[in-house]
């Protein structure tokens, strides 16, 4: 699923519409099953929906609390189903405890698989990054309320389509690029301020940014 | 003091200075010329695989970051091989220390700025590029660039 505005909305709507469709159905007697009543419906749908938004997204460390959550509504006709009616299969602490240590594991894996170079996380203060221009689609720039100046090396082996992302929140960040480069840029930016010079030069290096600034300041400077 | 160039491919080669008298300001450029012609003052950088000889006249600043030492000129970026204090030490007494991770070259520094928090901020002429300098170093920018200036 790409991550525009647009099919984020789709996405939601068609959920929406299938939740309405399912509590139409079950209005009029047509059952799901026995247990499923509309509150397991909407919350079902909703779970499984959010799951599937997430893994769609690849953020894997975000459906463990969703499919916990949606264990502990479906429990008693999940232990109908392995024929322990009547039973808790599971404590509802051990659940949300084994969501929450899944959801640290997965976080810290993926943390350790995407630290140094390919993210640039800064808060306060000032600080430089060096971006090496063989790989930068492997960076994000992140930046909360401080300066980050930010430079790209080995810009001569840069062979162009690769996607900066850059995300600021109150600070201030400044991407000096060479000046034989052309930047084209997807910016989201509330209330803040992103600056790129306009220029005449057309070349096969390009660097698509896409930012996402909140009340910051991005400018782009060509050396 | 005026500087005549003069060019004329028939001659040899030499600078000569006329001076009223042997001044510590002559000295110093004696020295300037000699370490200029001796190329003592090229230091060398990497960028990508070639190594550069780089003229330190031309150093805007270097900074740290992580386990290296990158050095700026106005359109560049270079790999220095040294540590910051070994490359402080190869550099000119136009240099001076902005950080604990930075150095400038005070002779290029165009505009000085000072935020109320005390971080200061050098702007170099002919390029967008700034070093933020730190509150303990400030001063002695400042003071660097008045003496330069007196030497002038």
């Amino acid at each position: 699923m790409k991550k525009t505005g647009l099919s984020r909305s789709v996405f939601w709507g068609m959920v929406l519409i299938l939740t309405a469709a399912l509590l139409i159905l079950n209005g009029f007697g047509i059952s799901l099953g026995e247990g499923f009543t509309p509150v397991r419906i909407i919350a079902g749908v909703l779970l499984v929906a959010w799951i599937l938004y997430d893994l769609f997204r690849v953020k894997i460390e975000r459906i463990f609390f969703p499919l916990a959550f949606l264990f502990l509504i479906y429990e008693p006709l999940i232990a109908r189903w392995v024929g322990r009616e009547g039973e808790d299969l599971l404590s509802a602490w051990i659940v949300l405890l084994c969501a929450l240590l899944l959801t640290i594991g997965v976080n810290l894996i993926k943390g350790s698989r995407t630290s140094g170079k390919e993210k640039n996380s800064k808060h306060i203060g000032n600080s430089t990054l060096y971006l090496d221009a063989n790989d930068p689609d492997a960076c994000v720039v992140k930046e909360n309320l401080g300066n980050v100046t930010v430079y790209f090396v080995n810009a001569e082996n840069y062979r162009g389509g690769a996607t900066l992302h850059v995300q600021n929140n109150l600070g201030e960040i400044t991407l000096h690029v060479p000046s034989d480069w052309t930047v084209t840029t997807d910016a989201s930016d509330n209330l803040g301020q992103v600056r790129i010079p306009e220029r005449d030069v057309v070349s096969d290096k390009v660097l698509h940014l896409k930012i996402h600034d909140n009340l910051g300041r991005i400018r782009v400077l060509f050396d | 003091m005026k500087i005549r160039v003069l060019i004329d491919p028939d001659r040899d080669e030499e600078v000569l200075i006329y001076a009223h008298s042997a001044s510590p300001q002559l000295r110093r450029l004696q020295e300037a010329i000699e370490k200029a012609l001796s190329h003592q003052d090229a230091i060398a950088v990497k960028k990508g695989a070639s190594e550069v000889f780089l003229d330190c006249f031309e150093i805007l600043f270097a900074e740290t970051s992580g386990d290296r030492l990158w050095v700026h000129t106005a359109t560049d970026v270079y790999q220095c091989p040294l540590r910051l204090y070994e490359l402080e030490e190869r550099l000119p007494r136009g240099f001076a220390r902005a950080s604990k991770s930075c150095l400038v070259n005070a002779s290029l520094i165009f505009a000085l700025f000072r935020s109320p928090s005390g971080v200061g901020e050098a702007r170099f002429s002919g390029s967008e590029k700034r070093v933020f300098i730190s509150r303990r170093y400030y001063k002695g920018i400042r003071d660097k660039i008045a003496e330069m200036r007196l030497e002038a």
